[in-house]
């Protein structure tokens, strides 16, 4: 790992829902081109962080640094160097790709002709050119997320942050969408991915972090997770968030309906 | 009300059972949708939508359909001849139920949850098609008993009996027609275009529905007052004769010894089509039906059009883009705007009423006065200067445009706006106000300039300048004051009761015009107010861009 500047800096990151404390003081750390799998259970602060992280939580106790920049000071700088696609997202779709990918590229204030000439590479590489003028409300899931993952990247940012990228995707997708995040961070792009598909986390990461009840209680590399535990990403999971008893309580659901 | 007619289908069980029907699921399957209907917001007129979805929905629409009824019942109270009574009054339930049948219930008949939740179930095809005719049945005699209730209670009181029992089993055959009728609209659309252009169908049938009410509660009673004074019986009306509603109420000529050549091929016609009606319902629904409705629901097959051959073309909308807005963000606050009102079914089936009653009240204004000859009516509106009134009224469209703007049931898609670094929120919206003033304002104005010039003279040029500088200042007066959310990005829902507000601007607007009209004979005074409101308006432009809003509207989760 190349010794730079973190891009990322939490530090004793807090933030509350009423008297429901969800993250619980997060320390985390990030460099230019590392890949995060950024893991946890339902309701463990996983999506909290990320909005944390895009800006769209701005009321947090603690600190977050983006590239130096104060999120809670600045975050329009910030969520401009910020490509981020949202788990199960919605888009506009009765407008065509070209036309929503118009509308993202300028709400990042991109001109005309650069958004033109990247949107239509990008729908180009991800194989809708034939549909970039069709209307998206005819799309399949799968294509609708490819859109999203081009909303995401249009404005070529410097973080990308993705959270349940490949839902929906066929395996060709997720193959293309698992090489462009090994792609986007050699080309020192930073990726925090947020995921329950652990197999997938377990390759495309080099770096895990697992998040339980608000604070994070794994981080290193796979390998490192690995060698003072079991051998795959799901049994650590399990283990790790107190989980060890999925066999029983499997058990007990077969035997009520038995 | 439904559960009783439920419970009346259900005494003929063995017959059902016979058919091959398994009548517990049946009734499951037609109580749940029954249940979940009492649940949902009502759809029938656009402008309850903003209401929660109440419990009593179903009794309220019972209520308002009576009310109707009530207006029904005055044809059979003001014409003399039974048979003609009955046959303007079959022909406007046959149309209402038609109607209804095909906006109103389309979404729940068509709705494909029915393909993931009771097709995987172990439920045989005939029972899911016949909880659907059934479901149909029950929900047109509900509608049925509501608009007919005030006529039934009327020829009670007055009518013979025969009679009475006459028009009782000609209001079954007029039920039981509808719905013949709107199987074979279905089957027929079904057959015929895609899904896309068959739900486009469904909701421009559903704007003619409210502008029709609407014109109705305005012309229909002096086309009434001229059916009373003139002709009094179907013979001479000839436009009554393709109505089926007359072929049924063709028995009420026989019971009245009628029995002329047309009456007695009415009579005919009316048990024919029944018979065909009967035996056509019992056919339609099939799993042909189910197949195609399962289409409905596939996402997964997009349509492969031919590729456009001028993609290269700058479209109209970017043009006017590049005119009057400089800003990337401004611009993408005047793309969304300018492409989702042109596309999305629901912005349209809420505001084309609203403009199509522009038209109507022009043409109401018109009509207005005593004076018989066209040219008194046009002297008479220029001295007095109401035309100006005209003007005004289409600042209306601009208030419903950005009450509708914020407004979408994909919502949810706003996200991209927090995600987004908007830094003013006010260039975003000022995107949005020129959009929609340039598409939903500026060309009513256009036109009545194109309209008024010819017939008042070159005078009103002034007039229009000036209306449509204070349009202009309106828009952005409620972008800055009563429009605090991006685009689309508010549920349907949701909405707050807006009616306060709504009725001080209008307050506002009507005394404003009703100065313009004191005014309008100083042609100097109104040719400085334009200029002076049109630098108004653009130097509120200006405030508005700099206008910066937090948005605090945005739902976690």
């Amino acid at each position: 790992m190349e010794v730079s500047k973190p891009i990322i800096q939490i530090s004793d990151l807090r933030k509350s829902y009423g008297s429901k404390q969800v993250l619980k003081g997060i320390n985390i750390d990030i460099y230019p081109g590392q890949v995060i799998g950024y893991i946890g259970p339902n309701g463990a602060g996983k999506s909290t962080t990320v909005k944390v992280l895009t800006g769209l939580i701005n009321d947090f106790e603690g600190q977050v640094l983006i590239n130096g920049i104060d999120i809670q000071l600045d975050p329009l700088t910030v969520k401009s160097q910020i490509g981020y696609v949202p788990e199960n997202a919605e888009l506009y779709d009765v407008l065509t790709p070209i036309e929503y990918l118009d509308f993202v590229g300028k709400l990042y204030g991109m001109d005309d002709v650069l958004i033109e000439q990247r949107t239509l590479q990008l729908l180009k590489a991800f194989g809708l050119e034939a549909q970039a003028n069709n209307r998206m409300d005819t799309f399949s899931k799968g294509m609708r997320q490819k859109i999203l993952l081009i909303s995401g990247i249009i404005h070529n940012p410097q973080i990308i942050i993705l959270d349940e990228p490949l839902s929906g995707l066929d395996a060709n997708a997720v193959i293309i969408v698992k090489e462009l995040i090994s792609l986007l961070a050699r080309e020192g792009k930073t990726i925090f991915y947020c995921s329950h598909m652990m197999d997938v986390v377990e390759k495309v990461s080099d770096r895990i972090m697992l998040i339980s009840e608000g604070n994070i209680i794994a981080d290193g590399t796979f390998e490192q997770l690995k060698t003072n535990q079991s051998d795959s990403l799901e049994q650590i999971f399990s283990k790790l968030t107190g989980k060890e008893n999925g066999n029983s309580e499997a058990s007990n659901i077969i035997s009520a309906i038995r | 009300m439904q559960k009783l007619t439920l419970r009346f289908i259900l005494l003929f069980s063995k017959l059902w059972t016979r058919m091959g029907i398994d009548v517990a699921q049946l009734r499951l399957i037609i109580e749940t949708k029954l249940t979940i209907d009492d649940r949902s917001p009502l759809t029938s007129f656009g402008k309850n939508q903003d209401k929660k979805p109440s419990k009593y929905s179903t009794w309220f629409q019972f209520f308002i359909f009576m009310l109707m009824g009530a207006i029904f019942l005055s044809f059979v109270y003001t014409i003399p001849d039974k048979f003609l009574a009955t046959s303007i009054f079959l022909t406007l339930i046959l149309s209402m139920l038609s109607l209804s049948l095909i906006t109103d219930f389309s979404p729940v008949l068509l709705d494909n949850k029915d393909q993931y939740i009771i097709l995987p179930r172990p439920v045989n095809d005939k029972t899911l098609a016949f909880s659907r005719v059934l479901y149909m049945l029950i929900k047109i005699s509900t509608q049925l008993l509501a608009l007919s209730l005030p006529t039934i209670i009327y020829i009670a009181i007055n009518w013979d009996i025969v009679p009475v029992i006459i028009f009782l089993i000609q209001l079954v055959l007029s039920s039981l027609i509808a719905v013949f009728f709107v199987n074979i609209f279905y089957s027929l659309c079904l057959r015929f275009l895609s899904i896309q252009k068959f739900k486009d169908l469904i909701s421009y049938i559903q704007i003619f529905f409210s502008i029709f009410v609407f014109i109705g509660y305005q012309i229909g009673p002096r086309v009434m007052a001229n059916v009373t004074e003139g002709t009094s019986s179907v013979h001479q009306l000839k436009l009554l004769w393709l109505s089926p509603g007359t072929w049924i109420a063709s028995f009420q000529g026989l019971w009245l010894q009628d029995f002329s050549m047309m009456t007695i091929s009415f009579s005919v016609l009316s048990i024919l089509l029944l018979l065909v009606a009967i035996s056509g319902s019992s056919q339609l629904f099939s799993k042909d039906f189910n197949s195609k409705i399962a289409r409905l629901a596939a996402g997964d097959t997009p349509v492969e059009r031919a590729e456009n051959v001028n993609v290269d073309k700058i479209p109209f909308y970017k043009k006017i883009e590049k005119l009057v807005t400089s800003t990337p963000l401004e611009k993408a606050g005047f793309s969304i705007v300018w492409l989702i009102t042109a596309r999305s079914r629901e912005f349209k089936m809420q505001l084309y009423p609203t403009l199509a009653y522009l038209p109507v009240y022009f043409l109401f204004l018109f009509s207005q006065g005593k004076k018989n000859s066209f040219a008194a009516k046009i002297d008479d509106l220029n001295t007095s200067g109401l035309y100006i009134m005209m003007f005004y009224l289409s600042l209306l469209t601009v208030l419903t445009v950005f009450q509708l703007v914020t407004k979408s049931d994909k919502y949810k898609a706003a996200w991209i706006y927090y995600a987004a670094p908007i830094g003013q929120t006010g260039e975003l919206m000022s995107g949005v106000l020129k959009a929609s003033f340039l598409k939903y304002f500026l060309p009513f104005n256009l036109i009545f300039l194109l309209i008024c010039v010819p017939l008042f003279g070159i005078h009103v040029i002034n007039d229009i300048l000036l209306a449509t500088a204070i349009g202009g200042v309106e828009c952005v007066l409620i972008t800055l004051f009563l429009v605090k959310a991006f685009p689309f990005s508010q549920a349907v829902q949701n909405g707050k009761s807006k009616v306060l507000v709504n009725l001080i601007v209008l307050g506002l607007l009507g005394l404003i015009g009703y100065l313009h009209i004191m005014l309008h004979q100083y042609e100097m005074a109104i040719w400085g107010t334009a200029l002076l409101m049109w630098i108004v308006f653009f130097f509120l432009i200006k405030v508005l861009k700099k206008e910066n809003w937090k948005s605090l509207d945005f739902e976690t989760g």
